[in-house]
């Protein structure tokens, strides 16, 4: 058995829109004493990074958008359920995984060409064909991982596209650390040869 | 796996390019946050407390109610396990036994409903009729339609002498069955208690108690001994009283000493006094004295003596002592007699009840209790079988006083 590499924590993991464990407690304790403002803070500091992870995950803007809003709707009807083993921003990635799964699983909407925001614009204005080159890599990659085994395909996606740290992936998967980074091993491993393969 | 490549495909992982999230999505969440997810939870959770609360009373209270069906029923088994024998014995006899009419049977009812009053409990085990009758009654039955069945043969056999127990095993199984699981026999008589819940109980006294001393077969073999026309001999008065003198209910207490005084229905100046021992519980090494006053006041003892004899009489037994007498005076306020009981409970130090008996106890007859009613009807009926004498007036009295089955027995011996 080969020595578990570790990973560095993904950026996401100091994000400032996820509330730190105090906050977010404060949060939930004044949603469920029925403060509305709380709930909407809630919202405020997780729906862009819940918006990235599910962008990440699908590669469609307006997909990522509605299962973003589908997610929150499933949270507020399993709000009661949550019982703060993980952090919120965990519970809600879970949720949003299951969301997306849900929805590639169903049949593909067809998307208008001539839809006004297909093409993706960004701020940076890269050349064309960086623009391509990037787009292709990102599919390219985001299919390899989808194409990963459940377990190791949430492990990948929850540290990497979530942002979520080792420890709370541990917790919402009742694992150890360790097991984790064994995961995200294993998955490295596939990945490369499936990207290696393509490139061949 | 290669460091680079590995911080190659990390990087590609980390750094895919996310666009902003379009106008509007966060304002579209926040609209969809459910109303219902803003309700006071503290509230929501006290009505749910509340709501528990109320299930858990109900639930309790179907519980109890199970419980208080299945011990219920229990009983009941129990009961129906207990009469089973007699129920037997009783049905062999069936032929013999003349049906009762619905008519009696309404008027029975009518009787038992004014025999549970106050004061008049020990009429019901003795009218009711026999589709209505508790164990007790029943054993009487039982025992006297046996009396009945061996009466040609006591015919031609020379009488008992009346202190010898004539025990038959027959008789023990029918009507004793915790005297025979107990390994006594002994055919002595006290009466047993009336009401159902005795009926399920011990019956058996012991063979002496304070002098009253009468044997269960003497009252049945009178029975048999009227039933086939024939003036029955030697009759034991305290075997009579006895049986009808039995209180319809287990006393509340443990020991109940009951004194009660009232006039002859025949005669103004005659007293009786009737002294009756309910025992719930057994008692051991107990005496009774019965003194009266006036040494010189003519008094008789119908039922027997109390001679301060140390007995003990087993749980759910009654004896009743029946004194006649005449007092000199009917001043008010005067004392007549002292009854002095004095027993060992089975777990405890000894006890005393004492009670005086005082000429403002005296009770006009139509006043007296349906068990004084009975015990000095029974008393009279006894007397006159043993000495001769008129029935007739004791069977209108008994008859008066609705107790069915003692004017009936007074006006079969008036035949």
């Amino acid at each position: 058995m080969g020595k578990v590499a570790s990973f560095p924590a993904p950026h996401a993991e100091h994000d400032p829109v996820i509330p730190p464990w105090s906050e977010e407690r404060r949060l939930l304790a004044a949603i469920r004493g029925g403060d509305r403002t709380a709930a909407e803070e809630l919202v405020e500091r997780t729906y862009s990074a819940v918006f990235a992870s599910l962008y990440r995950l699908c590669g469609d803007r307006d997909m990522a958008a509605d299962l973003t809003q589908e997610t929150y709707r499933k949270a507020w009807e399993a709000l009661s359920g949550f019982d703060g083993r993980s952090q919120f921003f965990t519970w809600l990635y879970r949720i949003a995984y299951t969301t997306f799964l849900n929805a590639i699983r169903r049949p593909r909407r067809m998307t208008s060409l001539d839809a006004p925001d297909a093409p993706e614009m960004r701020d940076d204005a890269p050349s064309a064909d960086q623009l391509l080159s990037d787009e292709e890599n990102a599919t390219r990659l985001r299919a390899a991982v989808l194409k990963l085994p459940e377990d190791l395909r949430f492990t990948v996606t929850a540290h990497f596209w979530g942002g979520l740290p080792v420890k709370e992936i541990a917790r919402i998967e009742s694992i150890t650390g360790v097991a984790v980074r064994k995961r995200l091993h294993k998955a490295f491993g596939i990945l490369e040869s499936a990207l290696d393969e393509e490139e061949r | 796996m290669n460091p680079n490549r590995r911080a190659n495909l990390q990087r590609k992982l980390t750094l895919t390019p996310v666009p902003k999230p379009p106008a509007g999505l966060a304002d579209k969440i926040k609209g969809e946050i459910p109303k219902h997810l803003l309700l006071d939870t503290e509230r929501e959770r006290e009505r749910l407390s509340q709501s528990v609360a109320f299930n858990m009373r109900v639930a309790a209270s179907i519980l109890i109610l199970v419980s208080s069906v299945y011990l219920g029923l229990q009983l009941i088994v129990r009961k129906s396990e207990e009469r089973a024998p007699s129920l037997t014995a009783a049905r062999q006899t069936k032929k013999a036994t003349p049906a009762v009419s619905r008519a009696d049977k309404a008027k029975n009812v009518d009787e038992v409903t004014e025999a549970q009053r106050p004061g008049t409990k020990v009429a019901v085990a003795q009218t009711k009729p026999t589709s209505q009758r508790g164990f007790v009654d029943e054993k009487r039955d039982v025992a006297r339609r046996e009396a009945k069945e061996e009466a040609p043969v006591a015919a031609l056999a020379p009488p008992p002498p009346a202190a010898a127990p004539a025990p038959t095993p027959r008789r023990s199984v029918a009507t004793e069955p915790a005297a025979m699981a107990e390994g006594r026999n002994s055919d002595r008589a006290v009466a047993g208690l009336g009401s159902a819940k005795a009926a399920s109980l011990q019956k058996l006294a012991p063979a002496s108690n304070f002098g009253v001393e009468s044997e269960r077969g003497e009252y049945d073999r009178m029975v048999a001994a009227l039933d086939r026309g024939e003036r029955p001999e030697n009759v034991s008065i305290a075997a009579v009283v006895q049986h009808f003198a039995a209180p319809a209910a287990v006393p509340g207490n443990a020991v109940g000493l009951e004194t009660e005084v009232t006039a002859s229905p025949f005669a103004q100046r005659k007293q009786f006094l009737r002294v009756s021992v309910d025992v719930a519980a057994s008692i051991s090494d107990a005496s009774l004295d019965i003194n009266f006053k006036d040494n010189e006041l003519t008094h008789r003892a119908l039922t027997g003596q109390s001679h301060g004899r140390a007995v003990s009489m087993k749980a759910n037994s009654s004896i009743t002592l029946l004194q006649e007498f005449e007092p000199r005076s009917h001043v008010e306020s005067s004392p007549v007699a002292n009854v002095r009981l004095s027993y060992r409970p089975a777990d405890g130090d000894r006890r005393t009840i004492e009670k005086e008996v005082n000429t403002a106890d005296f009770r006009a007859w139509p006043d007296a209790t349906l068990r004084m009613k009975s015990a000095v009807l029974a008393a009279l009926l006894g007397d006159a079988l043993r000495n001769g004498g008129d029935t007739s007036r004791i069977a209108a009295e008994a008859r008066d006083a609705g107790l069915k089955e003692l004017a009936e027995l007074a006006q079969r011996a008036q035949r």
